[in-house]
């Protein structure tokens, strides 16, 4: 999580920091072994110190980033789920979401049916890298639409359907995640498994390059709807009542047919996160 | 005059001999205090186990050590069950290993078979990070 993303959230932190909580964050209830949608009503905040190594599938994000570049980052996580009267915010560092804000109309013991708005795509512009100086820019969406989570046993299972409300592309999502969590002794072991449709105007709007404005550097080329494919194992285990490690792979394998965008480095891209978590 | 003198001083001295016993005596009892309590103990590293979530079972290997006032047979017991976990032959001192599982703070004790008294005892606190969901009716909200 980037210093922007970091001050995003504390924004949101002094708006709500005296509300109760919820949690319904999919990567984070399968870490913490969660069975249920009902929650205490304690604030939930953590801060961690995370390091993470992978590729990224943006052309220019990072700067100078070239298919099978790996990078490598230091950062600050920041873990929060506040809510005020079914009102929520969630933010998880590493979610597979970033920061969700949301309204729980209903919980059964099993199911939790929400409201929920959250970006579900990066800027790519030359303002947040170099070598995407000249092209049209492509800026962060907000999406919003239901989202529904059951919680079966050991399994979550989690469906989102997004329309832009950012007037951004007019684009919808549509994804499904389904996960588990093990415990071996101390450990908690988690996989998760999703699969994310990008309809004809999310997919042209982030990754075709129009004849326009198409240069040698930046060639044409039309993406249509397509889907995503996202993995994730990993494993958390507690290091005393306040500090917890986490650890993780996620792999993402964007649809084979937009590998010609000049947008993109790579449609197969994973990285490795760990960190420790100070819980408040 | 020189009698009334002396008899003051015989008293002081009498005085400064029932101090000394008095302290002699108290001491005594602080170390025999002492001394008991260091011949019988039970110690059980570490001394608490730390779940994920509230609920969960939680794993901890033990190291168990204990001392006796006596040699004799003794066994180490979860509070509240009778079968006993670890036992020691005629031994004043033992060690051990345990694997432990449970989901709440668990209370050992060591006990003399002869006669099932109590030695010693030992908490082991079970904690967690995330309390357990809270259960409430199922609800539905409009604003």
């Amino acid at each position: 999580m980037n210093i922007q993303k970091i001050s995003h959230l504390l924004g949101y932190v002094i708006i709500v920091v005296a509300m109760q909580c919820n949690a319904g964050d999919l990567s984070n209830d399968v870490r913490n072994g969660t069975h249920s949608p009902i929650r205490t009503d304690d604030s939930y905040i953590e801060l961690g110190m995370g390091f993470s190594v992978g590729t990224n599938p943006f052309y220019g994000l990072p700067e100078g980033n070239e298919p099978g570049e790996i990078s490598a980052e230091l950062e600050m996580g920041v873990n929060l789920h506040l809510q005020y009267h079914g009102w929520f915010m969630e933010a998880f560092s590493e979610s597979l979401e970033v920061a969700t804000l949301g309204y729980n109309f209903a919980d059964t013991n099993h199911w939790s049916f929400d409201l929920v708005g959250l970006p579900q795509h990066p800027e790519l512009s030359g303002h947040v890298s170099k070598d995407l100086e000249g092209i049209r820019p492509r800026h962060i969406d907000f999406m919003s639409g239901p989202r529904v989570t059951g919680y079966l046993g050991n399994y979550i299972v989690q469906l989102h359907a997004l329309t832009d409300i950012s007037n951004t592309h007019n684009g919808q999502v549509l994804s499904a995640k389904i996960a588990r969590h093990w415990q071996y002794k101390n450990w908690n072991f988690h996989a998760i498994g999703g699969l994310s449709y990008r309809s004809n105007k999310a997919a042209d709007y982030y990754l075709s390059v129009e004849a326009e404005d198409a240069t040698e550097k930046f060639p044409e080329f039309y993406a249509q709807a397509g889907f995503v494919q996202v993995y994730e194992i990993g494993t958390t285990y507690p290091l005393s009542k306040k500090w917890v490690f986490r650890t993780s792979v996620q792999h993402y394998a964007l649809d084979s047919q937009w590998s010609g965008s000049p947008l993109l480095v790579s449609t197969n891209v994973s990285k490795l996160l760990m960190s420790i978590n100070y819980v408040f | 005059m020189l009698i009334s003198e002396k008899n003051y001083l015989l008293t002081c001295k009498d005085r400064n001999k029932f101090a000394l016993l008095f302290c002699m005596l108290i001491c005594l009892i602080c170390l025999s205090a002492t001394a008991f309590s260091e011949e019988t103990y039970l110690q059980i590293k570490p001394a608490n186990c730390v779940a994920l979530r509230e609920g969960q079972i939680c794993y901890q290997t033990l190291t168990i050590n204990w001392q006796a006032a006596a040699i004799d047979n003794y066994c180490l017991h979860q509070r509240g069950d009778n079968t006993p976990l670890i036992c020691w032959n005629n031994l004043i001192q033992g060690s051990s290993v345990y694997e432990f599982a449970g989901n709440s703070s668990t209370d050992f004790i060591l006990v003399r078979q002869r006669d099932n008294q109590t030695i010693a005892k030992f908490t082991l606190e079970v904690a967690w990070v995330y309390d357990a969901n809270s259960h409430r009716e199922s609800h539905w909200r409009i604003f």
